[in-house]
């Protein structure tokens, strides 16, 4: 539970990241984003990660935390890459609804 | 800077392929290693009743040892109790232990799991120190690898995220780069964590310039080792080994004992340690205590300093033994990423020769032969194991070695067919080879024992369920492969000029 969580954080943050980048804001939407979007997307983003590590360290710990953090990011940032490149909007809608249900367990 | 990276990779490539291929299978090798002892029934995880049971088997055989050594079962194969002892003639003898019973457990002959453990870094067929330096040395420049490939993708945050399918070596590239870049921590800490595991093989200076040839004391009071004692002569008997792994667990607040050491059996002079297993901290735990004959506690014993601790976590990290179920999947994912990294590193290379106007020399036809032989040929080789543990009769002597020879001798097969055809259709055909061989290997198992996917499925026997079924997703994932493969020729897409079927 709190493994999805931390997944969901982590790749909920490196997607905004990556939209943050003009080439893979035009994969998804075929358009160049606006200043304020890459803003807004990395202020998303890098929060999101650093929320996924204190998460990680709240529920085991600073060395299993961390490394579950790191391991976690690594595994899910391949999944991002992997969507991207096979279906771009579909690798975006993954970030809500991952941390969707991730909510919905922690909150059940 | 480039070329370092090329080279560092290309020449060790095929080796630490196998050494990461392996690597990562270990991350599950006690399931592994149940899955090849289908005989042992599951028992309940219980470290005193084993602890028992191997005193009263090794009572029954081995009085005569001055030093008995157990290995409890653990909590992910609570089965698999083994003892060890050297005879009067020296004679080293390793049996699995029943732990229902006491005596010796029937189950065939096989080294499981602990075979790709042990190959990724004692190989085989050569000593276990020759291959330790081998290893050590591909350690090396997997480092050097890593390193001079971040020096050299300067583009690596702006390509962070990059994968453009289906563009021949840029694929490739972005592929490679992908695998390694995202894992990046994961991969550094891996390489690094080996070498250190083995680090007083490589760099025993420190150790002998204070110590110099007995290198004994060292570790003794760095590890917390007790010293050898001299027998008696005056027999006495050994109290239950159950009751002094039931005071160790207490006190260690429930983590459980993982091995016992007994020196002198039946001596007055006996001394028993008893030291926690594995698993319960990040990292390796070399904590102990030492009780007399009768079972009296006499002390405990740890590594000291802050060094040793330090090296502790390192190992850790490296075994992984720590991780729950979901942080093990996950580092299994990096592991194979991480050998994923390393074959497409080794396409790539004969894929960028390709576009070079040079001809084909004898060199890319080494690299194209052993791509394919090592990289499909190396998981074809590992199914063909898991088959000879199947097939292979029971009674049959030397039987676990008999299963390695299978393995290497279908990997040798494998070369062979490489040497043959090298191109995009030899590589479909090794593939495919492989999909059928990780397809068989449920077949087998329900032809040729009771623990079938059926009465796994419908008795609740989840560990064999899985197995079966990790198998047939690997079937899978190899036969989209071939398939991938062969539409992309169709497509007339750029294929490395070596693989293309009209040269070599």
């Amino acid at each position: 539970m709190a493994a999805m969580l931390v997944s969901a954080l982590c790749y909920s943050g490196l997607c905004a990241l990556c939209l943050s980048m003009a080439r893979h804001y035009r994969q998804c939407w075929s358009r160049a984003p606006q200043p304020y979007t890459v803003n807004a997307l990395r202020v998303i983003g890098w929060p999101a990660l650093g929320a996924a590590l204190c998460a990680s360290v709240a529920r085991w710990g600073a060395g299993l935390g961390s490394v579950f953090a790191v391991t976690a990011l690594g595994a899910v940032g391949l999944l991002l890459v992997g969507l991207m490149s096979w279906r771009p909007r579909w690798a975006v809608l993954l970030a809500p609804a991952w941390l969707a249900v991730a909510a919905g367990l922690l909150l059940a | 800077m480039a070329w370092l990276h090329t080279w560092s990779g290309l020449l060790l490539g095929w080796l630490l392929f196998t050494i990461f291929l392996a690597g990562t299978a270990s991350y599950f090798r006690e399931e592994i290693s149940r899955y090849m002892r289908p005989e042992l029934a599951a028992v309940a995880f219980d470290p005193v009743r084993a602890a028992d049971a191997a005193q009263r088997y090794l009572t029954r055989h081995a009085s005569a040892a001055t030093r008995w050594s157990v290995t409890l079962p653990s909590a992910r194969n609570p089965d698999e109790l083994s003892v060890f002892w050297r005879d009067a003639e020296r004679r080293s003898h390793s049996h699995l232990v029943d732990v229902r019973t006491g005596e010796r457990a029937l189950v065939r002959d096989t080294r499981g799991g602990d075979f790709f453990y042990r190959l990724h870094f004692d190989l085989h067929y050569v000593s276990a120190r020759t291959a330790r330096w081998i290893v050590g040395f591909a350690a090396m420049m997997m480092l050097v690898a890593i390193v001079s490939g971040v020096i050299t993708h300067k583009r690596i945050f702006r390509d962070f995220f990059t994968f453009r399918a289906g563009k021949g070596q840029r694929a490739w590239l972005d592929a490679h780069n992908v695998l390694a870049v995202l894992p990046l921590p994961y991969h550094a800490l891996i390489t690094y964590t080996g070498l250190v595991t083995l680090m007083f093989m490589y760099m025993p200076w420190g150790v002998s310039s204070q110590y110099g040839e007995k290198t004994t004391p060292f570790f003794d009071t760095v590890f917390g080792q007790s010293a050898a004692l001299e027998p008696s002569g005056d027999t006495a008997n050994l109290a239950p080994l159950g009751g002094m792994v039931n005071r160790a667990q207490r006190h260690w607040q429930g983590a459980h004992a993982g091995f016992i050491s007994v020196s002198n059996p039946g001596d007055r002079a006996a001394r028993v340690d008893v030291r926690r297993g594995q698993g319960c901290d990040v990292a390796v735990s070399t904590a102990g205590i030492e009780f007399d004959h009768r079972g009296v506690w006499l002390r405990e014993l740890d590594s000291s300093g802050g060094a040793a601790r330090v090296r502790e976590v390192l190992y850790g990290l490296h075994l992984g033994r720590f991780a729950p179920p979901v942080l093990r999947a996950l580092l299994f994912v990096l592991g194979l990423a991480g050998t994923a990294m390393v074959a497409t590193g080794l396409v790539l290379w004969g894929v960028k020769r390709s576009r070079s106007r040079e001809r084909a020399g004898a060199g890319d036809r080494v690299v194209a032969v052993l791509n394919v032989a090592v990289v499909a040929g190396l998981p074809l080789a590992m199914a063909a194991l898991f088959w000879a543990n199947r097939l292979l009769p029971i009674e049959m002597n030397d039987r676990a070695e008999w299963e390695i020879h299978a393995f290497f001798v279908v990997w040798a097969g494998a070369l062979v067919m490489a040497l043959v055809r090298c191109d995009q259709y030899g590589w479909r055909r090794l593939l495919g080879a492989a999909a059928i061989a990780f397809a068989g290997v449920p077949l087998i198992n329900a032809l040729t024992t009771e623990r079938g996917l059926i009465h796994s499925l419908v008795s609740g026997d989840w560990l064999f369920a899985a197995f079966d079924f990790a198998m047939l997703t690997i079937a899978v994932v190899f036969t989209a492969a071939v398939w991938l493969l062969g539409s992309r020729q169709n497509a007339g897409r750029e294929v490395p000029r070596v693989l293309r079927k009209a040269e070599v």
